[in-house]
């Protein structure tokens, strides 16, 4: 499925994101006084091709201003961001976002949701209802195709989110807090489905969350940041065999990984 | 067993008294309304005001006539030219209203200031400007209906969230893809229900105009009957022209409550 997009991409570390010295400044308007808010201070790390790191912190840390730099909706004031050697200026066919309230079109089905990033794309119709399909039924939709985002759970929806952002190919994959608005036990089924899917096209993620058993059953590696001024705390690598499945939870090593993280979210 | 069919139609009216309701009291009020009307005009020194009986007499008239009609095709040209005018110009203007905030910040003043003066009195320069034409009565038309479409176009297209915009960028959108596939589909809602402001608007820029300054089409009409001293048939021809609006304004209400469907229930938040 992936050989004829794979064409597209050259060789090499296009699916590596890096950034290094990354700040940023928000501008503060209260009544009679302009302040400045120190988003971030100095950020910078690197996500390797495949691997799924996790952003995982309080509110307020700057978590999510990382993930629009990357995906190239916001831009940083010092330091760079890059994907693969570019730097990163706007938004570009080599990352799609998964957002945190899906972000569906009301007047599109299903099919046309899902389908909305290729045909920005302009690729062959052919194409996009292959493809359509394949994503549609991958996270479990088929029979849906043409209900509206209205007629959908929220976790359906976020399906639906994953599925658009999965059908264009990119080489890397943003998601902002996707589950966050899910009750726990679809936010669970959820984190399982993800769990499948990756481990079937191992994209490069990154992934922004403030839940600790997300990041920790999710990620190759998590990187925990602290708020005023965000910036990275930690980088813990978990080591969890994979492919992983709702077992390992039970094991030594995901406790002790859960300890360890608390221990950083909780030291500060 | 009747346990259940009472609780639920206790809870529930039965819909047939709903539906006598709904026609008789209307009805009720035109009975009372035609009886006050009878009683005024059989009270002396009212012979110009005919009595219900001879209005209905009238109907044929008037509606057999071809003049009534060929007047009425005459004002609806203008009503034509002058609706459509005011939709080529408003409705890309309050997008373009809603999605440049400098092009808002110059236009917006002189919106708010059509909105809240009465055009009528643009009329007098209008009429300086073009004279006693249909080019003047177009004119005028548009200045009725142009703010209000495109003050509700502006403002249902500035309740698109922010988040369909943003997806759509992430997804590589360029400005013109944005507003095929993302400003224009959300706002068809506000764009109809704004269509449907801008015609009563137009409608009534239509008949001031008719009445009181260039009588082409309806006021010239109503010239005629007055100055033959006609009033049933007058009283028939504003009755035709009334049923006119009241069906063009009842489609656009019936298309703006097709549009909005699709979107009401999903733009306020997110079913869980």
């Amino acid at each position: 499925m992936t050989t004829e997009t794979n064409a597209v991409a050259v060789t090499g570390r296009e699916g590596r994101v890096s950034l290094s010295g990354v700040g940023k400044r928000f501008v503060t308007r209260g009544r009679g006084h302009v302040g400045e808010f120190q988003a971030l201070d100095d950020v910078s790390f690197a996500v390797e091709p495949s691997e799924f790191v996790s952003l995982l912190g309080p509110s307020g840390c700057g978590k999510t201003t990382v993930l629009r730099m990357v995906a190239g909706l916001l831009k940083p004031d010092t330091g760079t961001v890059r994907v693969g050697a570019v730097p990163v200026t706007k938004p570009g066919p080599d990352r799609a976002v998964v957002f945190q309230n899906a972000a569906l079109l009301p007047w599109l089905d299903v099919r046309g949701n899902v389908s909305f990033g290729m045909r920005l794309l302009k690729w062959p119709s052919a194409r996009v209802r292959e493809q359509t399909r394949h994503y549609v039924s991958l996270v479990g939709l088929e029979g849906f195709e043409h209900h509206l985002p209205r007629e959908l759970s929220g976790g359906m929806q976020q399906r639906v989110g994953l599925a658009r952002a999965l059908a264009v190919d990119p080489q890397i994959l943003l998601m902002d807090e996707p589950f966050g608005a899910l009750d726990e036990i679809t936010r669970r089924q959820m984190q399982n489905e993800l769990l499948r899917i990756w481990a079937q096209s191992r994209k490069t993620s990154l992934f922004v969350t403030h839940s600790v058993d997300e990041a920790v059953i999710l990620s190759d590696r998590i990187l925990i940041m602290g708020a005023r001024p965000g910036r990275i705390l930690a980088d813990i690598r978990v080591d969890l065999p994979r492919p992983r499945d709702r077992d390992v939870e039970a094991s030594d090593e995901f406790v002790a990984l859960r300890q360890e993280v608390w221990r950083w979210l909780d030291s500060r | 067993m009747t346990r259940p069919a009472r609780i639920r139609s206790w809870g529930a009216r039965p819909t047939w008294l709903d539906a006598v309701a709904r026609v008789a009291l209307p009805l009720a009020v035109l009975v009372v309304l035609v009886a006050v009307w009878q009683s005024y005009a059989a009270r002396a020194g009212n012979f110009l005001m005919p009595k219900p009986g001879r209005f209905v007499s009238s109907i044929p008239d008037v509606v057999g006539s071809g003049e009534a009609w060929r007047s009425i095709a005459t004002s609806d040209l203008s009503l034509l030219f002058g609706y459509g005018l005011a939709i080529a110009v408003g409705v890309p203007l309050g997008l373009a209203m809603a999605r440049n905030r400098l092009l808002d910040r110059v236009m917006g003043p002189y919106l708010d200031i059509a909105i809240v003066v009465p055009m009528a009195v643009m009329m007098p320069v209008v009429l300086m400007a073009l004279g006693l034409t249909r080019r003047a009565q177009v004119a005028v038309i548009v200045l009725f209906a142009l703010p209000f479409i495109v003050v509700a176009t502006r403002d249902g297209a500035r309740t698109l969230r922010a988040e369909w915009t943003e997806m759509a960028r992430v997804f590589g959108a360029g400005e013109a893809q944005l507003w095929r596939r993302v400003l224009l589909p959300g706002s068809v809602a506000a764009i109809v229900s704004g269509l449907r402001l801008g015609f009563a608007q137009a409608l009534t820029g239509l008949v001031t105009v008719e009445l009181t300054l260039i009588a082409l089409g309806i006021g010239k009409q109503m010239i005629v009957y007055q100055s033959h001293f006609q009033s049933a048939r007058l009283f028939v021809f504003v009755a035709m022209l009334m049923l006119q609006s009241v069906v063009i304004l009842g489609g656009l209400r019936l298309l703006e409550r097709r549009f909005s469907r699709g979107l009401a229930t999903s733009r306020g938040g997110r079913a869980a």
